[in-house]
């Protein structure tokens, strides 16, 4: 009984110092998610400054696709998050390099070998609605970094599926809060339930 | 079991608050957590959804504007959902698409024929849980031209989306308070806190300068 209780209290006291740093280490990223969600549910527009550059370009015989873009963002010294397979249209490839907060698209001009530099630069929401968005769905990352901040967003999804859990759990041992606390979850669950039915079925 | 808690005041009102709010929020939370887990993984699942279609003899509606007719189409045809209207029309034709989390209808209406064909695409049910992560209504990957919410269950689950925003802000705020309250780890809070504002801001702003 003695060593049961032992046990139980080294749990409750590891699971309370747990969720209270991951808690307090990850809530600026929390934070993050959820100032960016609401931008993104009315679609605010991004309002970024624009800034554009012409620069002379030198083009090699015989490149193509990624190669192509790789040699020109050699020479411009250029890194991010890539967008943009060097396909040459009307003896022209577009690139867009982007990272959070800034963005910037390159239209490489082939016969004239000249890109024309937009240079985007983003707001604090716009950053973080960037972040939000990113890596998502639709291509793998090609940069460190975002490969870095997608590791980062998983950690803080981790983070917080142990927070609920261990909420739970803390909760649970307390028996004052049992009551309004099931009348909570319920509630919470049962609106939940409701809205999905509507959304999948009504 | 439960030292260092407030047993009075504002501080026992905020322990509870971050309890109740944080239990109401528990599925909603979890969910938007494991469906965006999923998005960043595109790999894990594949999204092959299931295809059919049909045709449906229709009357074409006399109303005025494109949503009008889009509804009056859908009512007849017993569908619903949020409709995306197309900006351009191919001549004899209106089409839209009618979007639901697990589904979506492209219709296409013959006007002269008075024939609506309809090609369903079901979606999987991790496929549906992303899809209920981004479920705003307005997104512009439809590429809509005046996009709104036209069905109501798109304006209950985007509500939901904008109280989760706002819930989960006051649980951090909420939970930071009680935890600077503790005096004798405050200074480890503090260095926790610190470390992940700083891994933060080097995402937020550190990046725009990374080489």
């Amino acid at each position: 009984m003695r060593k049961n209780r032992i046990i139980s209290q080294g749990l409750y006291h590891w699971t309370r110092q747990l969720h209270l740093y991951f808690g307090v280490f990850i809530s600026p990223f929390i934070l993050l998610f959820a100032i960016s969600a609401i931008p993104l549910n009315h679609r605010w527009q991004p309002n970024p400054r624009e800034h554009k550059t012409s620069v002379p370009v030198q083009i090699t015989e015989g490149l193509e696709k990624m190669e192509l873009v790789n040699s020109i963002l050699a020479q411009l010294n250029l890194t991010g998050e890539v967008i943009g397979r060097g396909q040459v249209r009307n003896n022209q490839t577009v690139i867009r390099v982007t990272r959070p907060g800034k963005m910037k698209i390159l239209t490489v001009d082939m016969l004239n070998k000249k890109a024309e530099i937009v240079e985007r630069t983003f707001g604090f929401l716009d950053t973080l609605r960037y972040l939000h968005l990113n890596p998502g769905p639709h291509k793998l990352p090609n940069w460190f970094f975002t490969r870095f901040w997608g590791w980062m967003a998983d950690t803080t999804v981790y983070v917080i599926l142990f927070l609920s859990l261990s909420g739970i759990y803390m909760w649970a041992v307390i028996k004052a809060e049992r009551k309004v606390g099931l009348i909570m979850l319920a509630s919470g669950c049962l609106s939940f339930v409701w809205i999905v039915y509507a959304l999948l079925y009504a | 079991m439960t030292d260092n808690q407030p047993t009075t005041g504002f501080g026992k009102w905020n322990r509870k608050l971050h309890i109740y709010v944080g239990l109401y929020m528990l599925l909603f939370v979890c969910v938007f957590s494991v469906s965006g887990l999923f998005i960043n993984h595109p790999k894990w699942f594949g999204h092959q959804g299931q295809r059919s279609s049909r045709e449906q003899s229709v009357r074409f509606p006399e109303a005025v504007s494109d949503l009008a007719k889009a509804k009056d189409l859908m009512e007849q045809l017993e569908i619903s959902g949020e409709i995306i209207l197309r900006d351009q029309q191919k001549p004899g034709h209106f089409a839209f698409v009618v979007v639901r989390p697990n589904q979506r209808i492209f219709v296409n209406i013959d006007i002269q024929k008075d024939i609506a064909e309809m090609k369903l695409v079901k979606a999987q049910p991790t496929a549906t849980l992303e899809i209920l992560h981004t479920f705003t209504g307005v997104r512009g990957i439809w590429r809509e031209s005046n996009p709104k919410r036209d069905w109501i269950p798109t304006r209950i689950w985007s509500f939901n989306m904008d109280a989760l925003s706002i819930g989960l802000i006051f649980l951090v705020v909420n939970s930071l308070y009680m935890a600077f309250q503790l005096k004798e780890k405050r200074r480890w809070i503090l260095i926790t806190f610190g470390l992940g504002v700083l891994a933060c801001s080097f995402f937020i702003w550190g990046l725009a300068c990374a080489t």
